[in-house]
């Protein structure tokens, strides 16, 4: 049962900045996240994700700039002074205490009665369903049941915020599945603010609430998963976030787009001068040409199939348009014959799918 | 399998065959002594000489650093010794004695052994005297301005953590005691050595070192202590290489002597020639010799006329009658409880 | 043999690859070591005549000699006490030492270990020596307090010196053995501590020194042992006042020719040894 986000700002990061050396890996950064909502940081690695992270945290400081936690300036505050509640990427639980101990580590820290120490602990292991392995060292323990402890021992402690720095990427894929949805549900049902970490657009688009796409220590787009996915902010958003085509265009000084060798219409304002054209593959349709070449408000370009990739529930077309090389993606279906290779096709797209940039050089 | 038989066997032949050579080869003795000072002008002064002599037999020297090491090597060859003559402490030469390690000497070994002085021939033991040392007082010249003539400037308050003594169970701190026992009255050190013991804890306070390292000699030299005991030979010695930075003086009470004794070893390998340089070691030549050399006083009577007078100064040989008669093989049996005297009464009260 | 060879290889289990990779120590360590020390054994049950010959017979006199003399009572409690202050300081000089090294990296990590390890490669004889240039009476430490107008105390030739020089000598072997049993100490653990809430102190007492015990008994095992038998470094800074197992076993054996005596004192070291390894394992069994 979701608790329903409130609007108020929690956790603020005021023209935060940070340089390793000589390096500034992170020039200004602001960013404010509501209470009880789960953001995600996502970007590729170097983008500067844990490094914010962990300037939340408190395990390092940063250069310039302000952070706060329901308007109290934390920047200066001392780690242990923080309450947050991380899950580190390797777990980092304690290997010498059992798994009821390093629950119970945090309460301990607090000074929390003995008896409220026992008990919480306690509900904390069986909301993560470990109440059974409640004696066992974390060596003895799967990957799986490292992760629960150490959000167990993250949670326990009720933190105002709760850090997670890629805590999945240690699992296999199907456990990490799994483990998506728990660390979600867990969030929601104690309604607590959250910021993950992560390099993976799934699980960042899967579970939060929020998304911030990093590069070179800057955000690109912050927005909602559907905002970033489906009105990418930049061309690196587009292409890091779902898969796109690509194709090299140019706005006249008539305002007229043209990309692989043929006008196309977007609904994106056009400046004149070359752009990127970015389609996703799975937004295009394909028909042989022998079929009714309606054109409508879309756009319509014809090429040839030149290879053909079938996946199980995706095939993958490859067509050559003009210059350019087009993927499409389409559910399998068995009603249609199957294209084949050497194939003339038309390809269908609407001009809201049209996304276009400046060109940015790279 | 039978490659390593054959190997076995090829050692073995080997081994045989070096036991051979070694035999044949009996014109090769083996002389033990101790290494460093006293290797060097041992075999300038007496070895080289003897192979001049006897162009047949080779001399080997084998250096050890002390007398108990010499009796550890003899004790593990006494199945098959490799060492013919050994030249080491009296005491240990009892010891040696005592577990068949030596062979019987007298003066069918050498017919010098009839003028050695009496104290050179001690009973119950299987080696005879081949040279006196006496403990002296050592000082640093730069430290120590007047030249002490008694060991007393030991007790002398102005050298307070400025003195070096080596304790016992060093046969250096058993000599001292000895003469401090004299010195403070006491008759007998076999019946009691207390009345030494007690003056001995009056200088505990003043003692910088009872472990002087790596010998006393070092330390004064260099200043690091002013004033010590030591063995006559060695001081003279280092003296000389001092610079005159550590001065040698034989106080007006008078010494006890150590002995260095030379034995034949028990089945040595090369027996008759090894008579022979023991016979040679003990001639009134090659003692006045090591005498010129190294300062030992000689222990034949003879070989004193032949020494100048410069070197026999600087021995206790012309005052052989400031010298106190000390029975080493009595002194062994009270060793442990001088020793224990030492540890309870004097090296506490230096702390 | 050319036979053997033709012969297709047979499979060797793993169990009879470990007894023959092992043998060649085992008769190593048989000959080399379990030999002398059985030898040490009987030879503390031999007698010795008075000047230092040894009577080969069978006797306790050895052993209840020594367990009846009050001096060598004091001497095996000396030694261990000793050794185990010596420890103890080398422990808490080397810890922050170590825990600074492990968490430093690169070219500076690199550095400082050769500055760690560099003293191994000077025989302690020398350093040794060093020290007594440094402590004795006119030396500059003493002269430095002195010229503050403090009673100097003195620091050379006594226990003091001993102390000093032997936990120097013995650092190095501290804090490679430290690092080695650092092994555990993840910097991510700290900060998990850290994050919920735990002070640096508190982060040191239950996560810090916890996860270092291994290192900390396995270097503690060995500086004993080493201080226990070392036996240069006392000699030459104790000034004959100082009265160890290692030191004693010098005299009897070199000086007073005593062997029986020093072969039981040796024994006595190997059962100083063996205590200290029942320690050590049950460290670690309760670690575990």
């Amino acid at each position: 049962m979701p608790v329903s986000q409130s609007l108020e700002e929690h956790l603020k990061l005021d023209g935060i900045s940070i340089s390793f050396g000589p390096v500034n890996v992170i020039p200004s950064l602001d960013l404010s996240v509501r209470k009880g909502e789960m953001v995600a940081f996502l970007g590729p690695s170097g983008c500067g994700k844990t490094t914010t992270l962990r300037m939340i945290a408190g395990l390092i400081s940063p250069s310039s700039g302000r952070i706060t936690v329901g308007g109290r300036d934390i920047t200066r505050l001392p780690i242990h002074d923080r309450d947050m509640g991380m899950v580190f990427q390797s777990y980092a639980l304690f290997p010498h205490m059992d798994v009821t101990r390093n629950v119970q580590f945090g309460l301990q820290m607090r000074n929390v009665s003995k008896q409220d120490i026992e008990r919480r602990s306690k509900e904390a292991l069986e909301l993560v369903q470990l109440g059974h392995l409640a004696q066992r060292k974390p060596k003895e323990l799967s990957g799986g049941q490292q992760q629960r402890v150490a959000l167990a021992r993250a949670l326990v402690i009720q933190p105002s915020i709760l850090l997670l720095d890629e805590p999945l990427s240690n699992l296999d894929a199907k456990l990490r599945d799994e483990m998506r949805l728990q660390i979600r549900a867990l969030q929601q049902q104690s309604g607590i603010t959250a910021v993950f970490v992560t390099h993976d657009q799934v699980e960042a688009l899967s579970m939060c609430d929020r998304v911030v796409v990093m590069r070179n220590g800057r955000i690109e787009q912050f927005g909602t998963p559907t905002e970033i996915y489906e009105r990418p902010a930049t061309a690196f958003v587009a292409n890091f976030v779902g898969r796109t085509n690509r194709l090299k265009g140019k706005v006249g000084s008539d305002g007229q787009l043209v990309a692989a060798g043929q006008p196309l219409r977007a609904t994106t304002k056009l400046s004149p001068g070359p752009v990127d054209v970015l389609i996703r593959p799975h937004r295009i349709a394909l028909q042989p040409s022998s079929g009714p070449a309606t054109t409508g408000d879309g756009n319509v370009v014809e090429g040839k199939v030149s290879s053909i990739i079938f996946i199980g529930d995706l095939v993958q077309y490859v067509v050559r348009a003009g210059d350019e090389e087009i993927v499409v993606e389409e559910a399998t279906r068995r009603e249609r014959a199957p294209l084949g290779v050497g194939d003339n096709v038309h390809l269908r797209w609407s001009a809201d799918d049209t996304l276009v940039y400046p060109d940015d050089g790279k | 399998m039978t490659g390593l038989k054959h190997a076995a066997g090829i050692s073995l032949t080997a081994l045989s065959l070096s036991f051979a050579a070694n035999a044949a080869m009996a014109d090769n003795i083996v002389l033990s002594a101790y290494s460093g000072i006293f290797q060097e002008n041992y075999v300038a002064a007496v070895v080289e000489p003897f192979m001049k002599a006897n162009p047949d037999i080779t001399v080997e020297f084998y250096g050890m650093p002390n007398s108990a090491q010499m009796l550890g090597t003899l004790r593990a060859q006494k199945s098959s010794p490799q060492i013919d003559v050994m030249i080491m402490d009296v005491s240990v030469a009892k010891a040696a004695t005592d577990e068949g390690l030596f062979a019987p000497m007298d003066e069918t070994v050498s017919k010098h052994i009839a003028d050695l002085y009496p104290q050179a021939r001690v009973e119950g033991v299987n080696a005879v005297g081949v040279t006196f040392d006496n403990l002296v007082l050592l000082y640093n010249t730069d430290k120590v301005k007047d030249v002490p003539t008694s060991w007393k400037a030991l007790w002398d308050k102005q050298y307070a953590g400025q003195v070096s003594i080596p304790a016992v169970p060093d046969i250096q701190g058993t000599t001292f005691t000895i003469i401090s026992d004299k010195m403070a009255g006491g008759t007998n050190y076999m019946e009691s050595v207390d009345a030494g013991i007690k003056l001995l804890e009056e200088l505990a306070p003043n003692v910088q070192t009872w472990e002087p390292r790596p010998d006393v000699y070092q330390p004064i030299s260099s200043g690091t202590a002013a004033i010590g005991i030591g063995w006559n030979a060695r001081a003279q010695v280092y003296s000389n290489l001092s610079d005159g930075k550590l001065g040698v003086v034989l106080p007006e009470e008078g010494s006890g002597f150590q002995i260095n004794v030379i034995g034949l070893v028990q089945d040595a390998p090369a027996s008759e020639s090894a008579k022979k340089f023991i016979d040679y070691a003990l001639s009134p030549e090659a003692q006045a010799a090591f005498t010129e050399k190294m300062y030992y006083a000689p222990t034949n009577a003879k070989a004193a006329p032949l020494i100048p007078e410069a070197a026999i100064k600087r021995t206790a040989a012309g005052v052989m009658d400031k010298m106190i008669a000390i029975n080493w093989l009595d002194v062994a049996k009270i060793r442990d409880s001088i020793t224990e005297q030492w540890r309870r009464r004097v090296i506490p009260l230096s702390r | 043999m050319t036979t053997e060879a033709l012969a297709p290889p047979r499979k060797m289990r793993s169990g009879e690859v470990a007894v023959l990779l092992l043998l060649p120590i085992a008769l190593i360590n048989a000959i080399g070591f379990i030999l002398p020390v059985l030898n040490l054994a009987r030879f503390s049950f031999n007698k010795v005549s008075i000047g230092g010959g040894i009577e080969n017979v069978f006797t306790w006199e050895n052993w209840l000699g020594l367990l009846a003399d009050r001096f060598y009572l004091e001497l095996i409690f000396n030694s261990v006490w000793i050794s185990l202050a010596i420890t103890l300081t080398t422990l808490i000089l080397s810890y922050p030492i170590a825990l600074y090294l492990h968490r430093s990296s690169g070219p500076w990590r690199t550095f400082l270990t050769v500055l760690v390890i560099s003293p191994l490669l000077t025989s302690a004889v020398v350093r040794t020596y060093g020290w007594i240039a440094i402590l004795i009476d006119d030396g500059p430490v003493v002269s430095a307090i002195r010229a503050l107008g403090l009673p100097a105390p003195s620091l050379m030739f006594n226990i003091k010196g001993v102390f000093i020089g032997l936990t120097e000598i013995l650092m190095p072997y501290m804090i490679l053995a430290l690092m080695a049993g650092f092994g555990r100490l993840d910097p991510r653990v700290e900060e998990a501590a850290r994050t919920l809430g735990a002070t640096p102190a508190r982060t040191f007492r239950k996560v810090i020194l916890p996860l270092t015990l291994p290192g900390i008994a396995l270097g503690c095992l060995l500086c004993f042992v080493l201080a226990v038998s070392s036996f240069i470094t006392p000699k030459l800074m104790g000034g004959g006042r100082v009265f160890l197992l290692a030191t004693e076993i010098y005299d009897q054996a070199i000086v007073t020719l005593n062997w029986p005596l020093a072969s039981t004192l040796s024994i006595l070291v190997l059962i100083v040894f063996g205590a200290a390894l029942w320690a050590y394992s049950a460290v670690l069994r309760r670690l575990d």
